[in-house]
């Protein structure tokens, strides 16, 4: 998420990421078909990611420099296919003014 | 008519992968031509079109799938002490090119050579080179519909497979195959004959999309892979397989709800009231997968 004032000044940012990181830890001397360095039985799995069907909710409180006029919010689901390649999946911008 | 005759033959000698399952092939050209779909282009070409541009077409030569590949098979098959190349064949090409079973291990072993060249040999050239000679071989027409179509590893001669039957078809007729309602063609056990992970694992050993789609079923969903990745047009069922990478399908699956008000922050210690605003972030995960993976 990405808040500029009227001037197109970011004034605050936010990313909050989701993830799954399928790591190999242990040593297995026989291993999975001989693969003893790189063995796939001994996978650990650390689950990061957002869940099926899973909601997720978050307040941000921004406080703001002395004569803003007006921001714009701007909150994007990315997906990081790789470093260097994303697709946005979903954007929604909203205008406040004071 | 002898043209068509010779037609006829050169396209059965085209669409018949032979299922020679105890004959080895001993070069990949060999096999690219036995499991060459172009004869089936000629009747269903709104498919082939679509499977062509699906992620099955280039399940060998997608850019992540090779550069993976190289690591697999530098950093972990060359380091094992008893693990050779050919090994390939039952870990990542059991899946990603079933049809390269019945290669030798030889011709296995300069898979894995192209696989590495196709990445790491500093002339571009030689990369590109690399990755069309192994272009041909991915997961394609023949592959599901006769050699997985019947779901139990023991297919047919000359048959092919579909989710409805036909005594009377042009594969009968012009290339004397006969066509045979798959029980399991259309269900998610035949995905899962690849989307199952690792070869002899259970599914909670090797995480893949089989361990995703029985968390999906535990929660109470009830649909199977095809009717969400196989969506019908038509009677027809679309084989461009979408999916997490294709930006149209996925985007689908994530709701997101911004609101947002303006308000005030009072600065106690400088006797200041400043402007502020409350945002509020609501996501769902509207998939019947983790994201990311699935």
């Amino acid at each position: 998420m990405t808040v500029k004032d009227q001037n197109g000044k970011v004034v605050y940012t936010r990313t909050k990421e989701y993830a799954i990181y399928d790591l190999h830890f242990e040593n297995q001397p026989d291993g999975y078909k001989g693969l003893n360095e790189w063995d796939i039985t001994k996978m650990t799995r650390f689950n990061e990611g957002f869940g099926p069907g899973e909601t997720d909710s978050n307040t941000f409180i921004i406080p703001l420099p002395e004569g803003t006029k007006s921001v714009d919010i701007e909150a994007k689901f990315r997906f990081l296919y790789e470093k260097g390649e994303e697709a946005i999946w979903n954007s929604v911008t909203k205008k406040i003014e004071f | 008519m002898r043209l068509f005759i010779g037609l006829v033959f050169l396209t059965s000698m085209l669409i018949v992968p032979q299922l020679a399952l105890a004959t080895q092939v001993t070069t990949i050209d060999g096999l690219v031509a036995m499991y060459n779909v172009e004869a089936c282009a000629d009747c269903h070409e709104d498919i082939h079109d679509e499977w062509k541009e699906s992620w099955h077409s280039k399940s060998l030569t997608d850019s992540r799938v090779l550069r993976t590949w190289r690591t697999f098979i530098l950093s972990g098959i060359d380091k094992s002490d008893q693990a050779k190349r050919p090994v390939l064949k039952m870990t990542c090409l059991g899946c990603h090119a079933p049809q390269t079973k019945v290669l030798s291990d030889d011709v296995t072993t300069e898979i894995s050579n192209l696989v590495v060249q196709s990445v790491d040999d500093p002339d571009k050239a030689k990369r590109e080179e690399a990755k069309k000679r192994l272009s041909g071989l991915n997961i394609n027409c023949i592959v599901c519909h006769t050699m997985m179509g019947s779901g139990d590893g023991k297919p047919q001669a000359k048959t092919i497979y579909g989710p409805r039957g036909s005594e009377d078809t042009p594969h009968k007729e012009e290339l004397g195959y006969e066509t045979v309602k798959s029980e399991v063609i259309s269900k998610p056990d035949f995905c899962h004959q690849c989307h199952t992970g690792c070869d002899g694992l259970p599914a909670d050993k090797c995480w893949s999309t089989k361990t995703a789609y029985n968390e999906y079923v535990s929660h109470g969903g009830d649909k199977s892979c095809q009717q969400c990745h196989m969506v019908k047009v038509d009677d027809i069922s679309s084989h461009r397989f979408p999916g997490i990478y294709e930006t149209d399908f996925a985007k689908s699956g994530i709701d997101l709800k911004v609101d947002a008000w303006r308000t005030n922050s009072v600065n106690h210690l400088e006797n200041k009231i400043m402007p502020a605003i409350v945002v509020k972030v609501d996501l769902k995960n509207q998939t019947p997968h983790e994201v990311p993976h699935g």
